[in-house]
């Protein structure tokens, strides 16, 4: 189902580079365990909302697969699963955006450049 | 300075687009062999197309209507790999504005709707490619092309 599942698995989520597990760099740079727990805890929420999204894309695809069997499908029955699938990405993204904001908080300019600093540079 | 874009091909912690879209078709069994290592998302992209345009010289008999579809299977791949070189470019910006810590909401905002444009865009050409192949397909032939056994190797 090449030209609509694969769309996405390939776009994912949108928050790639936003969201990734933290809680061991953070526990490296942040010496006040109070807040390195809260922004693990933060953290953590945002891993769990990015993978629920994933659940739900997954179902998309599922349901897009389904649809495309049917030569005579509308074009309209691809929009509403589409639509769907957009509502729930902004509503993710807000929320992960959101949690962003939250963690940055609780953390200064140096804290925060070391636990996201890439491990591999770009190329 | 921009920064460059990384290979397709290349895994890496910068927008493996393709990577990630192949690990996950690897995952759903897209390669079809376990013994074998997974295809990166490209190599499978072309897979897919090959087994596409093979099911499609099978399948349909008239050669002008047969060209006609395998000149959109092409076009299909070449869209596939340009809206995927165009969110690559887009995850990058995404993570350079992670790491930049006075980043702005707005600027999230305003990057979660280019991405959110880009999406329905690719989705939008993706989607005329199928109408366009399905209006020339018959019953059968579409079929055969969505077969379970093609699994996600077919349309």
């Amino acid at each position: 189902m090449i030209w609509a599942l694969l769309y996405y698995y390939l776009f994912g989520s949108g928050n790639q580079g936003l969201v990734m597990d933290v809680a061991k760099p953070v526990k490296a740079q942040v010496q006040d365990e109070a807040k390195a727990k809260q922004i693990i805890e933060l953290n953590k929420a945002m891993l769990k909302a990015e993978a629920e999204l994933g659940k739900q894309q997954k179902e998309a695809g599922k349901e897009l697969a389904k649809l495309n069997k049917d030569r005579q499908a509308s074009e309209a029955a691809f929009l509403v699963i589409h639509a769907a699938l957009e509502k729930q990405r902004s509503d993710t993204r807000k929320q992960i955006v959101g949690g962003r904001f939250k963690m940055k908080e609780q953390m200064t300019a140096a804290q925060w450049q070391a636990v996201y600093a890439p491990t591999e540079p770009p190329n | 300075m921009r920064t460059p874009r990384p290979a397709l091909r290349r895994a890496s912690a910068f927008m493996p687009a393709f990577a990630v879209a192949g690990l996950l078709l690897a995952g759903l069994g897209a390669t079809g062999c376990s013994k074998k290592p997974p295809l990166t998302a490209e190599q499978q992209v072309d897979a897919n197309i090959e087994e596409v345009k093979k099911v499609l010289r099978e399948t349909v008999p008239d050669q002008p209507r047969l060209d006609q579809m395998l000149n959109l299977a092409d076009r299909g791949s070449e869209q596939l790999r340009r809206s995927a070189t165009q969110l690559e470019d887009l995850l990058m910006e995404q993570q350079r504005l992670n790491l930049d810590y006075k980043a702005t909401p707005e600027a999230f905002q305003a990057l979660g709707e280019r991405l959110q444009a880009q999406r329905k865009d690719s989705f939008t050409k993706a989607m005329a490619i199928r109408f366009a192949m399905a209006k020339m397909a018959t019953d059968d032939e579409w079929k055969k092309l969505t077969s379970e056994k093609l699994g996600l190797m077919g349309l």
